[in-house]
Order: C-alpha cells, then structure tokens, then sequence
C-alpha cells in the first residue's frame, strides 16, 4: 500500500510539476516528459491494485476507469493523443475487470471483448474522422 | 507489394518529406500544398497513436471471435477445430488484401492486425497439422517450424510490405543456417555479402518504398548475427552451437580464432559506425554504437578494471563528453557545418524525437523491483539524504 501510495503522490507531482513549467514557461519543452511519467505512474498504481480480492479490488478497478476516462477526456479535448492512449486502454482494463469479476462464464467473455472491443474500434475511427475534418477546416 | 499500395506509398513518402522540409523552414507553407497537390494520397492512414490502439482493439476483436470459434468447434476434435483455425488465417489473409486493395487502407491498424492473426494462424495450424500427422522427431520439427515462419513471413512481407514480416523471416534463416555444419562460419560470411547487397538495393528508386525499407532492416538483422558469430563471448560460451543442439559446456582452449574474435568484438562494431559515417546512413551509425556499448559491457565482464556501476557512469560520461566535443567541433565549422555533417536537426521529426525521448526516460528511470523486508528485518540505520546517500548499514 505504502509503495503505491508513493507511486501515485509522485506520479501527480510529475504531473503537477509539467504544469508548472508550461506555466511559468521554464523549460516547458520538458512538460511532455513529466506529464507522461506522471501519468504512467498514477495508473500504474492503480492497475497494480485491481487483482486484490473483495471491496478492495472493485475499488480500484473503478478507479482505474474513472481515472482513465478522465485523462482520456482531457487529453483527446487537449490534442494530446499519446495520453489519450493512455488513459483509454487504462479505462478499458477498468471497465473489463469490472465486468470480467461479475461474469465468469468464458463464452460471454468473448462475446464482451467482441462487442465493446468493437464499440471501441468504431469509436476511435469516428474520433480520427472528426479530428482530421477539423484540421482541414482550421 | 500491390502496385496501388507501392504507388500510394511513394507519394506518401513525398508528402511527409515535404512535411518535414516545412518544419525545417526549407520551404514555406505554399510550396508544401503544392507538392502535396501534385502527389495527392487516397490511403486511409491514421496517426502512430491511433494506430497502435487501432491495432490492438483489432486484435482483441479478432481473437475473441476466434475463441468462440474455438469454444464451439473443440467439441467436433483438436483437428477439425485446427482445419477452422487455418480456414480463419486464409480468410484473415482475403481481408488484409481487401483493405489494402479496394478499401485504400495503409497505416491503419486493422490491416495490419488481419496480417499479423493470418499469418500466426496458417503458421500455427500448418505446424500443428505436420506436427500431428507425420510425427516428426524435435530436430525435424525446430527446422520445419523455421523453413514454413521464414516462407509465410517472407512471402506477407514481400506482398504487404511489412517489415518487421521481413525481419523475422530473417532471423528464422539465420537460425536455421546456425542449425548446419559450419553455422558460425555461416553466420561470419554470408553478412558481408548480403549487408552491403541489400543497402545497396535499400537505395535503389526502383524498389517500393516498404521493401526498401524491408532491404534495410534485413542489413541490419544480418550485421547483428556477424557481431554475434564475432563475439568474443559467444565464443567462449558457444551461443551458435547451442543453436545446433550442444548445449553442454564447451570447453575452449586459447586458440588463435579466440585472439581473432577478442579483436573483432572491437572492430565490427567500429567499423560499422565508420561504414555508417563514410555512407551518411543513420540506422548504421546507430547499430553501430548499440555494438560498440555492447563490446565495453563485454570488456568490463573479461577485465575488471571497476566496479559496475563506475564503469557504466565512466561510461556514460565519457559518450556525454564525446558528444559535447563532437558537437562543438561541428558547429564551429562554416555554416555550423564540416565534411557534409551538422548537429543542426535538419529535417527530422521533432514529435518522433520527443517520444523517443520519453520512450527513453520511462525506461532508464523505472527502477526494478525491489525486495521487501521481511518482518524482523533489522538494519543497522543506514544514513540516507540525496546525492550524499550512503550504502552502508
């Protein structure tokens, strides 16, 4: 627990610290740097904790996807698609997790990564289209 | 590769050149729209993050249909269900020809997770099917596993351009080479024929882009095997001939081929970094002191001249001092420039750097598991506090 803890605390002092230079505009070309690590370390303290049995686990993996959805939001909004990466693949791990410890049954497993990797699929392309019509509109 | 796709592929080459000549301010804004007026591109093409995610919900899609695939049909028998799967790699491979062809996809993710699930399928399934069949010994079965990765995975790079297709196949013949009689001498001569060959045809404008690309990667896998065959480590411990079943300990006396690869461990990669210089190729020059790194770490294994750690940091410094020099040299030279070279960032991606900059830091800065103290555990205070940390307890 102690280490996570840690984990996370520096993971948002990366991130916090990436804000600070854009801010301040000192060495702002190292933002990128801070806020990926930052960011790697948050969800990965999180991740690290949604095997874990009972309340404990079912905590994590909704935080792992309330944390995730809410990097993805802000990055996509941002333009910051490597983040996005990071926060969509952390929320669907979440989300599958979730899911996965309340139906066991491995057909309907399959049918659940199908239906949602697909929904997923179709998402991102929608995404791509619409970011690729506003450039060309900008 | 399909002619449409090599065509598409050269113009796309043009556009991003043309990109980047931009961002070097070579050529304004205008002059950029008009070259990619005159090479427009009909592909799909997504970005790198797009489509790495693109890629892997593809083939958590794909596997997951052929899961229930293999959920439903395990009950008819493991050869019926293996006679699916190949049927599944085939379609996979008429999907991946579908979206190169009339659906204009390139770069997209999803072609190429159809070509990477058809071509493990038909692999897997075929073996599995010779495996069960014929019922060959071990031997038998490594060789024909590497014979049928290296044709499927040659002929999917040959026909969809992907490189890493190329470089796998690669290896698979260069581990099957090392499976006969004189395999590290195989190893030694066949890259200085076929390295120079390839860059030579890497260069040629009569090739598609992705096979030239495919031609360099191959040079490359190939002067990794003659380093590995050089090795003065791989000698001692006989890396090649364990490839060829001796996985005994070796026992080699000093002879005069140890004293030769003692020497080549320095030279190849040396001489690769100067290949790479004299031929302004970067993918040389950076293999090249990937190779020299690698022969410093071995020296430090044969003569312990320090600790690890110091070596690592002497070493570190001194390619930091080397650099800054390197650095000054060029620079003070007219137009920041000497013999053709500058350490100006001419024409190269500033994203694709930056990611490689993080890509390197998440690396180098991700410490390694540590143990946890056992309850009861003892230390004696040990004195911590920065740069001043003390080890000792």
């Amino acid at each position: 627990v102690a280490i996570r803890l840690n984990a996370a605390v520096t993971g948002l002092l990366f991130v916090g610290l990436g804000y600070a230079l854009v801010r301040t505009d000192r060495k702002a070309h190292f933002e990128p740097l801070a806020a990926h690590l930052g960011w790697l370390l948050v969800l990965a303290s999180i991740l690290s904790g949604i095997g874990e049995g009972g309340s404990a686990g079912a905590a994590f993996q909704l935080g792992l996807l309330a944390v995730g959805s809410g990097l993805a939001v802000h990055a996509y909004r941002a333009g910051r698609f490597s983040l996005f990466g990071m926060g969509l693949v952390a929320a669907y791990i979440g989300l599958t997790a979730l899911a996965a410890s309340a139906v066991p049954d491995p057909f309907l497993g399959f049918l659940w990564f199908i239906a949602t990797g697909g929904g997923v699929l179709v998402a991102l392309l929608v995404a791509h289209h619409k970011i690729k019509a506003r450039k060309v509109e900008s | 590769v399909r002619a449409d796709v090599a065509e598409a592929d050269r113009r796309y080459e043009v556009r991003e050149a043309a990109r980047s000549w931009q961002r070097a301010a070579a050529v304004d804004e205008e002059t950029r729209k008009k070259i990619d007026a005159a090479f427009p591109d009909d592909r799909n093409r997504l970005g790198p993050v797009f489509r790495v995610l693109v890629f892997g919900f593809s083939l958590v899609v794909l596997q997951s249909a052929m899961g229930i695939a293999g959920l439903v049909f395990a009950a008819a028998g493991e050869s019926v269900a293996a006679f699916v799967f190949f049927l599944f790699g085939l379609g996979l491979a008429g999907l991946t020809e579908a979206q190169l062809g009339s659906l204009k996809r390139r770069q997209g993710g999803t072609e190429a997770a159809t070509a990477f699930l058809a071509v493990v399928l038909i692999i897997g399934t075929l073996l599995w099917l010779i495996s069960h069949s014929s019922k060959p010994g071990d031997r038998v079965l490594v060789d024909t596993a590497l014979i049928l990765t290296a044709i499927v995975l040659g002929a999917a790079a040959w026909r969809w351009g992907y490189s890493i297709f190329a470089v796998v196949a690669a290896i698979c013949v260069f581990v099957l080479l090392a499976r006969g009689p004189f395999g590290r001498l195989v190893w030694m001569v066949l890259p200085l024929a076929l390295a120079p060959a390839l860059l030579r045809v890497a260069d040629s404008a009569r090739m598609a882009p992705s096979h030239r690309r495919s031609c360099e990667a191959i040079a490359l896998v190939a002067l990794v095997f003659l380093y590995l065959a050089v090795h003065v480590g791989s000698w001692d411990l006989g890396v090649v001939e364990m490839l060829n079943g001796f996985f005994d300990h070796i026992e080699r006396p000093p002879s005069p081929m140890r004293t030769f690869c003692a020497v080549a461990t320095a030279l190849v990669p040396l001489s690769t970094v100067a290949w790479g210089i004299g031929t302004r190729r970067r993918s040389l020059i950076g293999l090249g002191f990937v190779g020299v790194l690698a022969s410093l770490v071995t020296l430090r294994i044969y003569v312990h001249v320090a600790p690890l750690w110091v070596a690592l940091i002497g070493g570190g410094a001194i390619a930091i001092g080397l650099a800054l020099l390197v650095r000054r040299y060029l620079d003070s030279g007219p137009a920041q420039e000497r013999h053709g070279f500058t350490a100006e960032a001419v024409f190269t991606d500033p994203e694709g750097r930056s990611a490689l900059e993080v890509a390197a830091s998440v690396a180098t800065f991700t410490p390694a598991a540590r143990p946890v103290p056992q309850p009861g555990f003892e230390g004696g205070g040990g004195r911590s506090g920065g740069g001043g940390a003390s080890g000792e307890f």
